[in-house]
């Protein structure tokens, strides 16, 4: 090969690489120079099978920053309009390494602010010192892990993991033939942690057993009948399940119902598009208890969050819809009430507002209470109240009941902490 | 051997790059200030798997490529993150070299059954003795934290009023360790042993019925390049402070293998040229992080297609063809001169 042939390879390689470098740059200094713009963070998954939950949860939020960017921006305290741009990273599948990875982006690269993550405690601790070190307020659909050494941090909905302990007792208390719970969750880190807290709600109810209590490797799930079988040989009444894809959720509910299960589901969300291609609705008709932050396909709870559902079907098609889309949508609402709040867009100064406010009046959930201080010693996690949903026999989400959170606390804290401790989700 | 022996008997090669490293530190040194923090993060990070891919270079030349690693480094940052977190925490500098020293203890135990196979199953044995491991790092939980891993490791002390907690000079740390082991690995390389391991490789039975120790001269550098990836993994753990698992998975391994696919093994510099290439790859399209790994898997196969050798082999024809041009200019000014 001569000088010439070996040049003829490189030099275009070079250049494409130059092109590409040069894009970029000028894409971001296209988005610098666009004035009163504020930019939004979302770390999610956003390939692979985690991508399941990671999109439907990117599409609330654009669809969060469509609604306030086409009434001319979100009005802040100061007075001023900001377009949202929102910046999306991907997180692999709530990889902790992969997260901070994906922070340094969003924090050191792209200088944002204001940031949604996932409530994967790993991943919230790997990020927490760099969140607290840049003043990038990040909010979460739920907890998981916050700290008053890491005030930036916070869970701006009820979400998870509390809403597993909601979920496991609202479908005891409605069910009270119920007496034996079987509880099946990922050996992630946020699978471990709605273990603690399916454990909590269960404990609750002192007539109530746990008869079975697992955790799987997710790549245990290519075999459903072997996972499933050691559980339903315990009997239980109730399975409380985490960790499944959604993919994956229809398969589990339907490998139990052709094992003979009669009793109640529990989760955090079901994608019935899926699940009801495999298992009729009226089998399972008041059978699946479930609830994250709210079901947009349900109309009664909030008038304007159905209208969430309304575009995701129109854009999306009905089929792909997710119980997953309304979480990113109702936790940025978290953050839109701190900048309406705060005298000024510093993040510093929205997350002072919004701890300062004793009761921050939530745009979907109305008003709400910080709380948290038992597990985190910080109050920085806002309870919402968790609307709770099942199944009817048409397919249809209905509204079951709407749990107070706080209130749910003050009652059963005592029963509830120690297992949440013992499953190491005390931050204190 | 007198240390007057070895300085004398010291390859005018390792001679050359002793010299370019002294004249590229000073460079190597400003580079950060010149950076934004993002990418001195970046620049601490390509550090840090400079290290790994030294590492898993060395364990290349002696014929096999391993997939555990990644979870062998795994064993220095765990080492790290439990011993720095304890209520009486150790220090840093003793978890570092005790992190490298288990790491190397587990290649050694490994040794015996996954040096028994031969290629494909050699890579697929250390793929399951790096997934044992990552296993244990899941289910230990008492000591590992189990899947929520270890978070908050704190960074070393400082010295000479450098601060480790700044990336700037936690780079520095990463910069003096790295450039320690390129020139002790790369004069390793060149040694007499060096040379043994890679005639071992080339041909196992020859080398044999010459009266080499081949087991021996093939669980060095195994045992070697994990204690490399032990002082890799506990500097990670200092510089991200968490750990989890699933960071000792196959994203980063994929990374290692690639890089030394991309850039080529049979010279030092080619996995480092390779992982370069990679982190560049990464960089330029981060708006599309979901598109890398995609783009590093097309640039696998496109190596494998069009340059077999990689990257450094493109490199070396290009010295190759230069060379007699520049050389033959020398000489042509020289002669004219004399005329």
């Amino acid at each position: 090969m001569n000088v010439s042939k070996l040049m003829g390879r490189i030099i275009p390689s070079v250049v494409g690489a130059a092109a590409l470098l040069v894009a970029s740059t000028a894409m971001d200094n296209k988005q610098a120079s666009a004035a009163e713009t504020l930019d939004v963070g979302a770390i999610q998954p956003l390939a692979g099978d985690c991508a399941q939950w990671g999109i439907p949860i990117v599409r609330g939020m654009q669809y969060w920053a469509d609604q306030l960017n086409a009434d001319g921006g979100l009005l802040a305290g100061d007075g001023k309009r900001y377009k949202i741009n929102l910046k999306t990273y991907d997180n692999v599948c709530y990889i902790p390494g992969e997260e901070l990875k994906a922070g340094r982006k969003a924090i050191l690269d792209d200088n944002i602010k204001f940031m949604l993550q996932t409530f994967t405690p790993g991943s919230r601790q790997a990020i927490a010192q760099m969140t607290t070190d840049n003043h990038v307020l990040t909010t979460s659909y739920g907890a998981g892990y916050l700290s008053k050494d890491h005030p930036y941090l916070n869970g701006g909905i009820t979400g998870s993991p509390a809403a597993y302990m909601l979920i496991a007792s609202r479908a005891i208390d409605a069910n009270p033939d119920v007496k034996r719970v079987a509880i099946i969750t990922s050996d992630q880190s946020f699978g471990l942690a709605a273990k603690a807290y399916f454990e909590a709600g269960v404990a609750a109810h002192p007539e109530v057993e746990i008869v079975y209590n697992e955790s799987y490797a997710p790549d245990a799930t290519k075999d459903m009948l072997g996972l499933l079988t050691p559980l339903m040989a315990s009997k239980p009444d109730m399975v409380c399940q985490l960790g499944w894809v959604p993919a994956q959720y229809a398969s589990a509910i339907e490998t139990m119902e052709q094992m003979g299960f009669k009793g109640v589901h529990c989760a955090e969300g079901f994608t019935f598009p899926m699940i009801l291609e495999r298992v009729p609705a009226e089998q399972l008709a008041g059978r699946t208890y479930f609830g994250y932050a709210f079901e947009a396909s349900e109309p009664t709870f909030s008038a304007k969050g159905h209208e969430l559902y309304k575009w995701y079907v129109e854009e999306y098609g009905v089929e792909e819809w997710s119980p997953y889309t309304p979480i990113g949508y109702a936790s940025m609402m978290t953050l839109e009430a701190g900048i309406r709040m705060s005298p000024s867009i510093d993040s510093k100064v929205v997350m002072e507002t919004l701890y300062a406010a004793d009761v921050v009046d939530h745009p979907l959930f109305g008003p709400s209470k910080w709380g948290g201080e038992e597990i985190y010693g910080a109050n920085h996690h806002l309870l919402t109240p968790l609307p709770i949903y099942n199944l009817d026999a048409d397919g249809n989400v209905v509204l079951d009941h709407v749990v107070d959170h706080a209130a749910w606390w003050e009652k059963h804290k005592d029963v509830a902490l120690p297992r949440i401790d013992a499953g190491g989700q005390v931050f204190r | 051997m007198t240390i007057l022996q070895f300085i004398t008997s010291t390859p005018k090669r390792f001679v050359y790059a002793l010299i370019g490293t002294i004249i590229a530190t000073p460079l190597l040194v400003a580079l950060p200030h010149a950076l934004t923090s993002y990418w001195q993060s970046v620049l601490v990070i390509f550090a840090l798997n400079t290290i790994m891919v030294m590492g898993y270079r060395v364990i290349t030349t002696m014929g096999g490529w391993s997939f555990s690693h990644v979870a062998t480094a795994g064993l220095g940052a765990y080492t790290t993150a439990i011993l720095m977190t304890l209520e009486t925490p150790w220090s840093f500098w003793a978890t570092l070299f005790l992190g490298a020293g288990i790491s190397g203890l587990f290649a050694l135990i490994i040794a015996y059954p996954v040096l028994r196979t031969r290629h494909y199953y050699f890579f697929l044995s250390t793929f399951a003795a790096g997934e044992a491991l990552r296993q244990a790092y899941i289910q230990f939980k008492g000591i590992t934290g189990g899947s929520f891993g270890i978070s908050f490791i704190p960074r070393p002390e400082g010295f000479w009023g450098i601060d480790f907690n700044t990336t700037t000079g936690f780079y520095y740390l990463v910069l003096a360790i790295a450039l320690i082991i390129w020139l002790l690995l790369y004069r390793f390389d060149l040694s007499r042993v060096g040379r043994t391991i890679k005639a071992v490789a080339a041909n196992e039975e020859l080398s044999e019925s010459i009266g080499i120790n081949t087991w021996g001269h093939r669980t060095l550098p195994f045992v070697l390049g994990s204690v490399i990836a032990g002082f890799a993994g506990a500097l990670s753990a200092n510089f991200n402070g968490a750990i989890n698992p699933l960071d000792f998975g196959s994203i980063l391994m994929f990374k290692l293998v690639a890089a030394a696919i991309v850039g080529g093994v049979s010279t030092f510099f080619g996995p480092i040229l390779g992982l370069l290439y990679l982190t560049a790859l990464e960089e330029i399209f981060r708006a599309f992080a979901e598109w890398v790994p995609l783009l590093w898997g097309a640039s696998v196969i496109a190596v494998l297609m069009i340059w077999s050798g990689g990257l450094e082999m493109a490199v070396l024809k290009l010295l190759a063809l230069l060379r007699p041009i520049l050389f033959n200019r020398a000489k042509n000014s020289s002669a004219k001169n004399i005329g």
